[in-house]
């Protein structure tokens, strides 16, 4: 597991390293712990970066300072590079399913620059969406703690849902509405009944709109 | 007691009299909550009109690592204060105002460019802002050098790094949009840069 300081002094190494501009997204566990939620450690770091390009020079980087590629899944756009204890998660652009919009860059939390590396906090919305893609229980645990520990602003996770479902993946509102169901079951959370109607609206749209239609063979 | 669940409950800002209201508790029995819920970190406080005391109450802490950011340097040194969209911290080195005023033209927020004035006061280092300045931004520093001289008491440049400044070519015509100043005219026909702020805007700043 890797504990906030352990994550900060890496962050540190990798901007020293750095030579030109990175600008990078912290989300999932490695974000939760920028704020102070019960979480103290995670298993893995989660940083999103915004290209191609970005990726390749960070990957570099990495190697040099003696992390090893375990995979490197071209289809999701996922590299995952280890080094002892440390597993680290290298995103394109998207996280699974989940775009990054620019909702989610008007709500970052917080900036901090490590030398030429710019890394943003994601807010604790966007976290909880970046865990409903995900099956691990690790996730649905984490996403628990940060409903428990923060007044989530549901109108965001909507809003959201409703831009990601238009422009990322049509079946976004299903993850979500099936990973809030699982909290609701599972964890006990309670979500506000305007916004289960609201989800549920927008999930039973989907499913209409995957009925064949009349006439149709 | 758990303050985070205190806090929870009474997100958003508070009066010590409408926490001890929502709490259905005695005043100084808030006071105490309030000074508790700082303790933890839940609270920050500012003054609001008459000096009220206003405390804005959150359950989300963000963990400020490195030293203070771009934000934190333009308000403490700006009679005009900006919001935060975000926390911006800089891990590692201290972020200098040269770099500061720089940064503030590249926002291109005619609001934070103009609450950036007021720093000229305090740079040290010329050459530093020169050196930062290049590669298109020579001119817009050196007319907002002039503009702020007009107003406040700030040191001289060296006239070595203002000979450059001037001798730079122009990238840009404006500093913001298609927005021209009508009260300094002079200073832009001699910079060949249109300023957007008025006298009138200036004077926000107390000048």
């Amino acid at each position: 597991m890797i504990g906030f300081d352990e994550q900060e002094k890496l962050f540190d190494l990798i901007g020293r390293e750095c030579n030109k501009d990175i600008n990078a997204l912290i989300i999932g566990g490695s974000a939760m712990l920028f704020y102070n939620f019960s979480k103290t450690a995670t298993k893995d770091i989660d940083i999103v970066l915004f290209s191609e390009d970005d990726q390749k020079y960070l990957i570099n980087i990495l190697k040099r300072i003696g992390f090893k590629i375990k995979t490197n899944d071209k289809k999701n756009k996922i590299s995952t590079l280890v080094f002892n204890d440390y597993i680290l998660d290298i995103f394109t652009k998207s996280v699974f399913h989940l775009k990054i919009s620019k909702g989610m860059l008007d709500r970052i939390k917080e900036k901090i620059e490590f030398g030429r590396l710019t890394l943003s906090v994601i807010s604790p919305e966007d976290i909880l969406l970046s865990k409903s893609m995900t099956d691990r229980i690790g996730d649905r645990e984490d996403a628990f703690s940060i409903i428990k520990e923060t007044n989530i602003n549901w109108d965001v996770v909507i809003k959201e849902c409703i831009w990601q479902s238009e422009n990322a993946d049509v079946r976004f509102c299903v993850y979500l509405y099936d990973f809030l169901d699982d909290l609701v079951h599972d964890f006990k959370i309670v979500i506000p009944k305007h916004i289960t109607v609201q989800i549920k609206k927008i999930y039973r749209n989907y499913i209409d709109s995957m009925k064949p239609r009349k006439g149709n063979s | 007691m758990n303050w985070r669940n205190m806090a929870l409950k009474n997100e958003g800002l508070q009066t010590v009299e409408s926490f001890s209201r929502a709490m259905n508790i005695q005043k100084n029995t808030a006071i105490r909550y309030m000074h508790e819920l700082r303790i933890h970190g839940f609270v920050k406080s500012q003054r609001g009109i008459n000096g009220k005391r206003l405390y804005e109450i959150s359950p989300l802490k963000l963990k400020k690592i490195g030293s203070d950011g771009f934000f934190d340097i333009l308000n403490e040194n700006s009679s005009m204060k900006i919001q935060k969209p975000f926390e911006h911290r800089i891990y590692g080195r201290q972020m200098e105002i040269e770099e500061v005023i720089i940064r503030t033209l590249k926002t291109g927020d005619s609001r934070i460019i103009l609450a950036s004035l007021p720093l000229f006061k305090k740079v040290n280092d010329w050459s530093l802002l020169y050196k930062l300045a290049k590669n298109g931004w020579e001119r817009h520093v050196g007319i907002l050098y002039d503009l702020s001289r007009k107003y406040f008491r700030v040191k001289k440049m060296d006239g070595r790094i203002m000979r450059r400044l001037k001798e730079a070519p122009v990238h840009e015509k404006y500093i913001i949009g298609n927005i021209r100043s009508d009260d300094f005219k002079q200073l832009e026909r001699e910079w060949k840069i249109h300023v957007p702020f008025n006298k009138s805007d200036i004077e926000k700043l107390g000048a």
